[in-house]
């Protein structure tokens, strides 16, 4: 008997609150994505790559996240279930009317929730094993299909963490509201809570609080932009603490505003029920506008979250793309140990298009030459400064130290600022040290006579400032400057042609052979002019072909590795440095993304489920709506725009934080421009998703509502 | 008020309605016959349970009988549906409620206004009814408050003038003194009556008390789901004290009543 009844209500909770059950699948489904992220693909294949840090970050951050979420999805089911116990209040006070003793109606109510929580799991499990494959798919892809292997992303620690977690935080939710709800009496139980006082305030209040929300929203901003590290970063926490309460006071304001629409638009006074819905919106947000507000700082950080995870995929796919990346290894160690090690017959299978590279800095003149200097720069510098913008000055001439390297900046001052850098000795590359790694990559060698040499720019290093808009400005004026025969830089006062046009590839697999320039010079003038000093020979290989397209690049790169360890040489893979940006592109992203779209979820419930618990406490002014001659369609059009502007104002003080928090971030983190308009087609997909997530809660809570008044006792027959 | 129009405004024919209480069919009206002319004040009285809301309610097209006909100025009521049902609520009938059935969110202007918004009436015809209206029935003062910081009185009057503004061919009143003290449901019941006399409209009370039903006209004494008995004031010769006697001896004679004076 307890437990038909138990089934009987649980099955009736879920037909009638879909919202509610939907809800606990999204709580569960969250849970599992987050507790299961080991055990996807990119996770997988960066654990194999960066073993610590991964451990790390398995271990410490993951954790944190799963707290976090436990916290606000806490937060999540006690709205759900409180909203459900709203609903069922004239019930539960018949039971005690009944007889019922509250013990075993507490025990019907845990037995329900027990009853809608395992069902609730199996749907959010299987939704959760279904989205972490969809998302394990799609970032392998993003990162390389040929690169990752994909293997199956269930994982049944998750499982059972998800559903430990799951039932603790339903369990606490229960017990808090049953308890709260029990200390009723049982009248308020059967009839509701005593009507509410209309306190809509004076208009001039209303529009004060607003004024002054507004005006306390702007210091935040004002403080965020300008102030933001004053007092070691104090200002921020003030900054965050007046973007909540202006946050609030808006709202707030925003709400008694809409009380003085609805009184004094006197033409509209009797249009429809333009008054009616502009009351039930202000009396929505009037008795909630701490709970709107919430929701509305928790867009604010979903649009910053999203934004940002979207932007850190983006502004990485450079580093994960091998367009300008040849070689596969790097070696350093004794030059003929090396040699030896790299031709012996167990390595042999791994390498091809062997290539010793020599490099070094110019010696550093010993007489009166410039800044002690073999190499003047002056007419290319003139030539440079030329392709300069009218409204541009050289920092030179402005007294300016050095130079910066920004994406925002033109391609000629950014050539200024690369030439700058290594002026006095640049790097030296020799030609047929260049030409092999142009083999490699199946380009065309170069050719350079005695007095002629090549401007190298490393497009591993300069793609965010673009390296494309220098190369093309480089090659226009040295294209120019070989139609006139005229050399740009001069080596001991002796002319040297620079030939445009060569093809710039990454010099070593290890990016940390930082090499942003280089004048590629014959092999004589380099065993001439480099620094013995700083002369030095990477080792660069590449993993045959053949034994890719077989054994696939990570199995090869990992079995290559294995080979080299014992080799006691310094050594770095292209998966190394591959995995490493990955590593943190990845766990930035997806922690963005996914605390981005749960707060979504949390703010589209916590919404959906306020104005369905205000649907319910008021549903008996459809009826008299009904009596005095209101059409269904008329009230239907009348609870839309309800939920439209219920949804929509706290969205719009959000875009407006939302877009100085990015602007913050953008300065904080240094991110270019140019980076934030590459993330252009993921943040519109990202604010589709935003929007699509925020239209398809505010169609259900429409539709509950539509289905609530339709149950309402006002037509023949029902 | 004396009646000389003999064209009926509301027909009410052999009206039934059958509930189904756990598969035991309840007879709530049983046949139900008579007739409304323009400009009465009509009272339909009798015990709890014995039918009274149930045949407002079907007037009210709040809910729809199982056999029989209501006509109103000759249509018959019950086969309305969609617009026309919203039509006949809307401008056919005020109803006015026991609970007032105020929007406790809008203000006393919103809540009188509301009828007219509902069918797009322009705003300055509205406005002058509401002014009009409102100058009747005492409550210019009470335009800008919400219901809450209303008294029961007011709020009800507030109710009647909702029921007023839209000019309906009749009014149904559910118990309205039902939530009100005696001095102010006293006052409800002599502005329904000069509604009634003054602005000549019908009125359709369903009411158990003697009192308020003594500011009627005529009289429906309802039992079981039919009616028993009828009582007519005789105006203007009949003094109300008078009439109220008459109520309450039929009342002895079946058994109940209230002997409330307003």
């Amino acid at each position: 008997m307890f437990f038909n009844l138990a089934w009987r209500n649980a099955k009736r909770s879920r037909s009638e609150n879909l919202i509610y059950f939907l809800t606990l699948v999204t709580a569960v489904a969250s849970f599992y994505i987050v507790l299961s992220l080991g055990k996807q693909d990119v996770i997988r294949f960066l654990g194999e790559i960066e073993s610590d840090a991964v451990n790390r970050l398995l271990t410490t951050l993951m954790p944190a996240v799963y707290l976090c979420s436990l916290f606000f999805l806490f937060f999540l089911v006690v709205f759900a279930n409180k909203y459900q116990l709203e609903c069922r209040s004239r019930e539960l006070g018949l039971y005690l009317i009944f007889g019922m003793k509250k013990k075993r109606l507490f025990l019907q109510l845990m037995a329900e929730g027990l009853i809608t929580s395992l069902l609730a799991l199996c749907g959010g499990i299987i939704c959760g094993v279904f989205l972490s494959e969809v998302i394990s798919l799609t970032t392998a892809r993003l990162v390389g299909q040929a690169v990752i292997a994909h293997q199956p992303s269930f994982s049944l620690s998750a499982v059972v963490w998800t559903i430990l977690g799951f039932l603790l935080i339903q369990a606490v939710a229960l017990f808090v509201l049953g308890g709260r709800l029990f200390q009723r009496e049982i009248h308020q139980l059967l009839y509701g809570e005593m009507a509410k006082k209309q306190n809509a305030g004076n208009a001039r209040g209303g529009f004060l609080t607003l004024v002054l929300g507004a005006a306390v929203l702007a210091i935040a901003y004002w403080i965020v932009l300008k102030h933001f590290m004053v007092a070691g970063g104090a200002m921020l926490i003030v900054a965050v603490i007046l973007g909540i309460a202006g946050t609030l006071l808006f709202i707030r304001g925003l709400a008694r505003l809409l009380s003085l629409l609805a009184s004094s638009v006197k033409s509209k006074a009797t249009h429809g029920l333009y008054t009616f819905t502009l009351r039930q919106l202000q009396e929505n947000i009037v008795h909630k506008f701490v709970s709107v507000g919430v929701a509305s700082i928790l867009m604010m950080l979903t649009i910053m979250l999203i934004t940002d995870g979207a932007v850190s995929i983006m502004s990485s796919s450079s580093l994960l793309t091998r367009d300008a990346s040849v070689y596969d290894f790097t070696v350093t160690g004794e030059d003929q140990a090396v040699e030896q090690y790299l031709a012996s017959e167990q390595m042999k299978p791994y390498v091809a298009d062997i290539n010793r590279m020599e490099t070094g800095k110019m010696k550093r003149a010993a007489g009166d030459d410039i800044l002690g200097s073999f190499v003047d720069w002056t007419k290319l510098r003139e030539q440079i400064v030329r392709q300069l913008p009218p409204d541009v000055k050289d920092p030179a001439t402005q007294g300016a130290l050095n130079y910066d390297i920004s994406a925002s900046n033109p391609a000629a001052l950014n050539f200024l600022a690369v030439i700058d850098t290594d002026n006095i000795a640049p790097n030296l590359l020799p030609v047929s040290t260049y030409n092999r790694l142009l083999e490699a990559a199946g380009e065309k060698t170069l050719e350079l006579e005695a007095n002629e040499a090549a401007f190298y720019l490393n497009p591993d290093f300069l793609g965010s400032a673009g390296a494309d808009a220098i190369a093309i400005m480089m090659d226009h004026v040295l294209a120019d400057a070989q139609t006139e025969n005229k050399a740009l830089i001069f080596i001991e006062g002796r002319p040297l042609y620079l030939v445009p046009s060569i093809p710039m590839k990454g010099l070593t697999a290890d990016k940390n052979v930082r090499i942003f320039s280089a004048l590629i010079v014959s092999d004589e003038m380099f065993d001439q002019y480099v620094n013995p000093d700083t002369h030095t020979v990477y080792w660069n290989f590449c993993i045959p072909k053949e034994l890719v397209e077989t054994e696939g690049l990570m199995r090869s790169i990992m079995d290559a590795n294995n080979l080299l360890k014992p080799s006691g040489f310094v050594y770095e893979s292209y998966l190394n440095n591959f995995g490493r940006q990955l590593f943190y592109v990845v766990s930035a992203s997806y922690a963005s993304l996914y605390m981005g779209f749960m707060f979504l979820i949390i703010a589209c419930a916590l919404l959906a489920l306020q104005f369905l618990t205000q649907m319910q406490a008021t549903k008996k002014r459809y009826l008299t709506l009904s009596m005095l001659g209101a059409r269904r369609e008329q009230m239907r059009k009348s609870i839309h725009s309800q939920v439209l502007w219920y949804f929509l104002l706290p969205l719009l003080p959000a875009c407006v934080s939302g877009t100085v928090g990015l602007y913050f971030m953008q300065v904080l983190l240094h991110s270019p421009t140019a980076t934030i308009g590459q993330a252009y087609p993921s943040m519109i997909v990202m604010a589709v998703i935003v929007i699509l997530a925020l239209a398809v809660y505010a169609v259900a809570v429409a539709r509950t509502a539509d289905r609530e008044i339709s149950k309402l006792n006002w037509k023949p027959n029902s | 008020m004396n009646n000389t129009n003999t064209e009926k405004l509301l027909e009410v024919r052999d009206l039934h309605k059958s509930y189904k209480k756990e598969g035991v069919p309840t007879k709530a009206l049983n046949g139900i016959t008579f007739d409304v002319l323009p400009g009465e004040f009509m009272g339909i009285m009798g015990a709890s349970g014995s039918g009274k809301t149930t045949l407002l309610n079907c007037i009210a097209t709040i809910i729809k009988p199982t056999s029989g006909q209501i006509l109103l100025s000759g249509t018959n009521i019950s086969a309305f549906g969609g617009d026309e049902l919203a039509e006949y609520r809307g401008n056919k009938i005020g109803y006015l409620f026991q609970d007032f059935a105020l929007l406790d969110n809008l203000t006393g202007r919103e809540n009188i206004l509301l009828p007219l918004s509902i069918h797009n009436v322009d705003v300055s015809v509205a406005e002058a009814k509401l002014a009009d209206i409102a100058g009747f029935l005492g409550i210019t003062n009470v335009l800008a408050q919400f219901p809450s910081q209303m008294s029961g009185g007011e709020k009800q009057r507030v109710a009647a003038a909702r029921c007023l503004i839209s000019d309906p061919t009749i009014i149904l009143a559910d118990e309205p003194t039902g939530a009100l003290d005696t001095k102010a449901a006293r006052l409800l019941m002599e502005k329904l009556q000069e509604i009634n006399q003054k602005r000549s409209r019908t009125i359709l009370m369903v009411t158990h008390n003697p009192s308020a039903a003594s500011f009627c006209s005529r009289i429906l004494l309802i039992q079981d789901g039919i009616i028993f008995h009828e009582l007519r004031r005789r105006i203007p010769t009949e003094a109300r004290n008078d009439f109220y006697e008459r109520i309450l001896q039929v009342m002895a004679q079946i058994g109940g009543g209230s002997a409330n004076v307003l």
